[in-house]
């Protein structure tokens, strides 16, 4: 019996098909939630605004933090991640996320996040909401399905890293390889 | 009366300094690439392109004809890996010096508000306060020249390593330079590389070597000869990323001029892919960024060869520095799995990474995807019948032994510091890893079996895997058919004919700690897509298995464990349990 099991997976998983009607589905989709996940048309488009979107809100967020908090940043960096596994090698959802750091100024006084609620809403986010995290604390919110979120870690030094991700979107199966392997090097900062 | 204050001079503010030192760094490394292949040019003309059984004049005008050749690709192998090493030492000096301009700023910043705060004291000053004023005003004068002083160190400094990184490429500008300055000279590698040991030492024997050689050698033998030592099991990681990072240069140098020429094979365009993989796999994860520090996740190219396994190949990249973490967690990926399969690999590998660090700043760790044995990746009827493997055990054997020398290695390389280490056994992967635990001995401190098919026909018993069951866990999504394959019920019959691959690692039988591993997205009754999405960030699955890798036991969810009576079929009390999203990024509501 195992045999005919393993063999079927084989068939199954190394052609990229599910078997369907047998009780078994492909993705996790259909018998399953769906959280949060953008099926729009172009799931392609989608990501290459979100890209923007994200990209610009980072830089609004990290110069915002300088103007409250004084410093400089670095690692403004972002890419695209998978979000759900739909088989071996493969994402059957992406989004785009962005991080970047900003090295407080002399003259800042902790907690920072204390000063970073303005920016946040500002910049067109939700009214934050803080959040314990192991080591530190945060604050979080959104805008547009975009999340958000500065952060501050006591032990690891004087700095608030700035953290940013949209929405997972779907792509159709023959483009999820291109959105793996696609690198975007260069700093939105 | 009016008392005169004598006010700070105001600071000159830092010129500024546009450098990239992660550019200047991949310049080194390129060079280095094209200082390998030179040098395989080289050691062509002193091998392979002597022909012994050919004799006579034209023989004689022949071996005269390509001397010269050899001479002078080793002279400029030489001269290349000198500019290389000097453009690695000139990043890392601009970095340093980016570092001290950022910290000459802050002070300068500083200082201007202490001057134009006391410029504003002294505006409303009384004769009483002005001798302290003036005190004040000339202990900022003091930081303001001490400000002076190490802004002009500074910039002299900065002069100082321009002028002499020009100097490196001026003085080997050109053929006649090259000749005069490195013609004859031996390259340090030569005599390091006599005294290597011979194949099949032990790790704890290379690495001796290895540390015994001066730092000059070891470069040498990177730049030279890094196939030597890319993926010898007791290399430091760092040593053998460096090299690595050479070959990988250097193949799709070599690649993809042989492709722009129209002559690649169809193996070299095979391998040609898998080095490609392995470059976007490196980039993936120097991509991503570490959520407590905010740098760059570091990338180590721990195994690397195109061609391995006819033309799957191996690779293994770790997020994380592996002669240095805390928590080291080996990741064995299962069916499907080849050298192509290296970019998900590393976006599993980087995840791991994000969610142990994130859960625990207190610890640096390391994740390694690793693809270092033939795993069952094609269907028998397309390319080969690798796809066969996966219904029995064989490569799950021999990826076992493979898999029992790299965690030897890596103990080896870190004798005095050993990590917490963790061999995580994905799908097949599992199957490999039981087989490396119960066949070889697995030096490792904890076992992590998820999505497994079975964990190989000689382990019946979590006991049986060398490990203290209370460091055997195992992970079991309730849709994910593949970890429904193993066997249940107490009748180990899970082997028959060689086919089959053991017991399923979930089951109270088996002694092993069972995880919570149910995905909110989870499929409806079998899902495929539930077979992948243990790596997956806010799943149980990854919360676990972080907590597992950073040694946090309390912290671990259980699960009850699948049971299989004697009468009806196996039962899993997970099937009917909400699944829950724990937060394993710094994202996450």
């Amino acid at each position: 019996m195992r045999v005919v099991a393993g063999w079927l997976l084989v068939a199954a998983v190394l052609t990229g098909c599910g078997t369907g009607g047998d009780g078994v589905d492909d993705g996790g989709v259909d018998g399953g939630v769906d959280r949060g996940v953008d099926r729009g048309v172009d799931g392609g488009a989608a990501l290459e605004r979100q890209r923007e979107d994200v990209r610009s809100a980072a830089a609004e967020l990290v110069t915002g933090a300088i103007d409250v908090l004084g410093g400089r940043s670095s690692h403004t960096g972002g890419g695209f991640d998978g979000c759900e596994s739909a088989g071996p090698d493969e994402f059957r959802t992406f989004r785009y996320r962005a991080s970047g750091r900003v090295d407080v100024g002399p003259g800042a006084v902790r907690p920072y996040l204390d000063a970073l609620a303005p920016v946040l809403t500002s910049a067109g986010f939700d009214e934050p909401v803080a959040r314990e995290r192991p080591g530190g604390r945060s604050l979080q919110a959104e805008r547009d399905g975009v999340s958000a979120s500065f952060s501050e870690l006591p032990g690891a030094g004087d700095y608030v890293l700035v953290n940013l991700q949209g929405p997972c979107v779907e792509v159709p199966e023959d483009e999820r390889d291109v959105w793996l392997r696609r690198q975007d090097p260069t700093p939105y900062l | 009366m009016t008392t005169e204050i004598r006010l700070p001079p105001l600071p000159r503010p830092v010129p500024a300094l546009t450098c990239d030192p992660g550019a200047i760094s991949s310049c080194g490394a390129d060079l280095l690439a094209a200082s390998a292949q030179v040098d395989d040019l080289g050691t062509f003309v002193a091998g392979p392109a002597r022909l012994g059984d050919w004799s006579g004049d034209a023989a004689t005008a022949y071996h005269r004809a390509i001397a010269p050749t050899g001479r002078r690709a080793d002279a400029m192998s030489l001269a290349l890996r000198g500019v290389a090493h000097r453009v690695e030492e000139h990043s890392a000096e601009m970095q340093r010096l980016l570092d001290r301009r950022a910290g000459l700023e802050d002070r300068h910043q500083h200082l201007a508000q202490q001057i134009a705060h006391l410029r504003a004291e002294v505006a409303t000053t009384t004769v009483e306060g002005a001798a302290e004023l003036q005190a004040d005003c000339d202990r900022v004068t003091g930081q303001v020249q001490a400000y002076e002083t190490d802004l002009d160190t500074w910039a002299s400094d900065l002069a100082t390593e321009e002028s002499e990184m020009s100097q490196a490429f001026t003085r080997v500008l050109d053929a006649d330079d090259v000749e005069r300055l490195y013609g004859g000279v031996a390259d340090p590698a030569d005599d390091a590389l006599r005294d290597k040991p011979a194949a099949g030492a032990s790790p704890t024997d290379v690495h001796d070597w290895w540390v015994a050689l001066t730092p000059a050698q070891r470069r040498a033998v990177i730049a030279a000869s890094p196939g030597s030592i890319g993926n010898l099991d007791g290399i430091p990681a760092a040593a053998r990323h460096a090299a690595n990072t050479v070959s990988l240069g250097r193949d799709l140098a070599d690649y993809a001029h042989t492709d722009a020429a129209g002559v690649l094979t169809d193996d070299e365009r095979t391998w040609y892919e898998n080095a490609r993989a392995a470059d976007d796999a490196r980039r993936e994860i120097e991509g991503r960024h570490d959520p407590v520090t905010g740098e760059p996740i570091v990338a180590q190219v721990y195994i690397y060869d195109p061609a391995a396994f006819g033309g799957d190949g191996a690779v293994a990249i770790s997020a994380g520095d592996l002669d240095t973490a805390d928590n080291v967690a080996v990741v064995v990926p299962g069916l499907g799995t080849d050298g192509e399969s290296a970019p998900y690999q590393a976006d599993r590998a980087a995840t791991l990474y994000e969610s142990t660090r994130a859960l625990d700043p207190s610890a640096s760790n390391a994740s390694m995807f690793w693809i270092g044995y033939d795993a069952p990746d094609n269907a028998p009827w397309d390319e080969g019948v690798d796809g066969a493997g996966v219904v029995a055990e064989t490569m799950a054997t021999a990826g076992g032994e493979r898999l029992a020398d790299t965690i030897d290695g890596l103990r080896a390389s870190r004798e005095d510091d050993p990590a917490h280490l963790t061999a995580i056994g994905h799908s097949y992967g599992s199957t490999t890893t039981g087989h490396g635990a119960h066949d070889e001995g697995l030096d490792v401190d904890d076992i992590v079996f998820v999505g497994s098919p079975g964990v190989g026909g000689d382990t019946d018993h979590a006991s049986d895997t060398g490990i203290d069951p209370d460091h055997v866990w195992a992970g079991s999504n309730s849709r994910d058919p593949v970890a429904d394959l193993g066997n249940h019920g107490w009748v180990h019959g899970e082997t028959v004919l060689g086919a089959g691959l053991g017991d399923d690692p979930a089951e109270d039988d088996f002694g092993a700690n069972r995880f919570q591993a149910e995905s909110e997205t989870r499929g409806g009754l079998f899902s495929f897509g539930d077979h992948s999405k243990y790596f997956d960030h806010d799943t149980e699955s990854l919360y676990n298995i972080s907590h597992i890798v950073n040694g946090d036991y309390d912290a671990v969810q259980h699960a009850e464990h699948i049971h299989d009576p004697f009468l009806g079929g196996p039962h899993d009390p997970e099937y009917d349990r909400d699944p829950t999203s724990p937060a394993t990024s710094t994202l996450t509501p």
